[in-house]
């Protein structure tokens, strides 16, 4: 790890925030690199590979360095996982001048803090201060940024609010059974390890999605776009496109149907998805569980497009 | 006479035979067992130990003496979670 001056980080990125002994923010030299891979966590993996020097710092150097130009989240998008929220991103990439960073890491670990009692006040500050650190101006083109969120931490959706009173957030989801499906078929790395032996993947992956929607249902409110995943690739331009403030012209939507023809992750064309057979005590399950609550939000998402 | 309430806003849901809680103000969830769901389900008014302890003999096979050792357990449990209130004095409810 290589030592550079706080003043040097100033367009440095932060990547990881640790809470003990001290508390301590990790940056990662990113610059001329740009951060709005499908997945953050997957460029920085690959720049660390290539060596990208990194540093560390107090947290005091987030509110020093704060006055550096940076942009505030103008949309964020919360999750139901396996949803189609790459794709939408890569859509909003598609918009000239956008900064779309998604599911950054450092972003749960300093949400996590405000599980302690007495701590939400600083959160929101630090919350406040590394968001814009991620949307710091290192390439002078970027104009709006947007941030993705993973699935969990919609249940912390009230601290984006409280750092962040301007931005407007969507809500993205798909059928219920559909999700579980694909989560069972391809398992992320940190479900297989948090899995206890005496526990189901089947149970363990409905469990988590019923917090999810527990935590849209709490925050999801009047001014959330609530989405489906059926609703893309058009919501992009439809219903998206106008929360970031630009014109949607009819190269806009040409460009972002040329994404939506190809596979979010892979970059791939789309292939028919092979549906797999979960078994009918995860059916009923499913349906008990995640069902009601997933159409509740469904038909918040109805309302406001009748309306 | 010690008395238990809820605490704060939670959102609940089944999953099988667990309940799932998350605190809307915090973000934190915790899952608790069929037994559990009842308990909370009783507490929705602020209710005193015993008679919430005579309530559940009368609808699950155990002693008094356990299920007040077992409330007791789970009580703690969810007040250092922020779920429940637990007023240990004689007065008024929560």
């Amino acid at each position: 790890m290589r030592k550079q001056s706080r003043e040097g980080l100033e367009r440095w990125t932060p990547v990881r925030l640790r809470w003990q002994p001290e508390p301590m923010v990790e940056w990662a030299d990113l610059r001329g690199h740009r951060l709005d891979a499908p997945f953050f966590e997957q460029m920085l993996s690959e720049r660390r590979k290539a060596g990208c020097a990194t540093a560390n710092s107090g947290i005091d150097a987030l509110r020093r360095l704060d006055a550096a130009p940076s942009l505030d989240p103008c949309l964020i998008i919360a999750q139901f996982s396996r949803c189609g929220s790459t794709l939408l991103s890569r859509l909003i990439g598609a918009v000239e001048g956008t900064l779309v960073i998604c599911e950054p890491r450092i972003l749960g670990e300093v949400a996590a803090r405000s599980l302690e009692p007495g701590a939400d006040a600083e959160t929101v500050d630090i919350l406040r201060r590394v968001v814009r650190a991620l949307g710091r101006v290192r390439f002078g083109d970027e104009r709006r940024f947007v941030l993705k969120l993973t699935g969990t931490l919609m249940r912390f959706v009230p601290l984006f609010r409280a750092a962040f009173p301007a931005a407007r957030f969507v809500w993205l989801q798909r059928e219920p059974l559909e999700v579980v499906e694909s989560n069972l078929k391809m398992p992320s790395e940190w479900i297989e390890a948090q899995l206890k032996p005496e526990m189901s993947l089947e149970r363990f992956t409905i469990r988590r999605l019923a917090t999810l929607l527990l935590a849209a249902q709490a925050h999801a409110d009047e001014n959330t776009l609530v989405l489906d995943y059926r609703d893309l690739p058009d919501a992009a331009w439809m219903q998206v496109a106008p929360l970031l403030g630009v014109e949607v012209t009819d190269e806009l939507v040409r460009r972002m149907r040329d994404v939506a023809g190809h596979d979010a992750k892979t970059g791939r064309p789309f292939r028919p998805r092979e549906r797999s057979t979960l078994s009918s005590e995860a059916l009923e399950l499913v349906e008990r569980s995640l069902g009601p609550l997933y159409r509740s939000l469904d038909m918040r998402r109805a309302a406001r497009q009748a309306g | 006479m010690a008395w238990i309430a809820r605490n704060g806003e939670w959102l609940t849901t089944s999953v099988g035979d667990e309940f799932v809680m998350m605190s809307v103000s915090s973000g934190k969830y915790i899952v608790v067992s069929a037994v559990g769901a009842r308990v909370w389900d009783l507490i929705a008014e602020p209710v005193d130990l015993d008679a919430l302890c005579r309530r559940l003999t009368e609808e699950f096979e155990v002693s008094g003496e356990q299920c007040r050792a077992d409330v007791l357990r789970f009580i703690a449990e969810m007040e250092q979670n922020g779920a429940v209130k637990l007023d240990p004095s004689d007065g008024a409810p929560i």
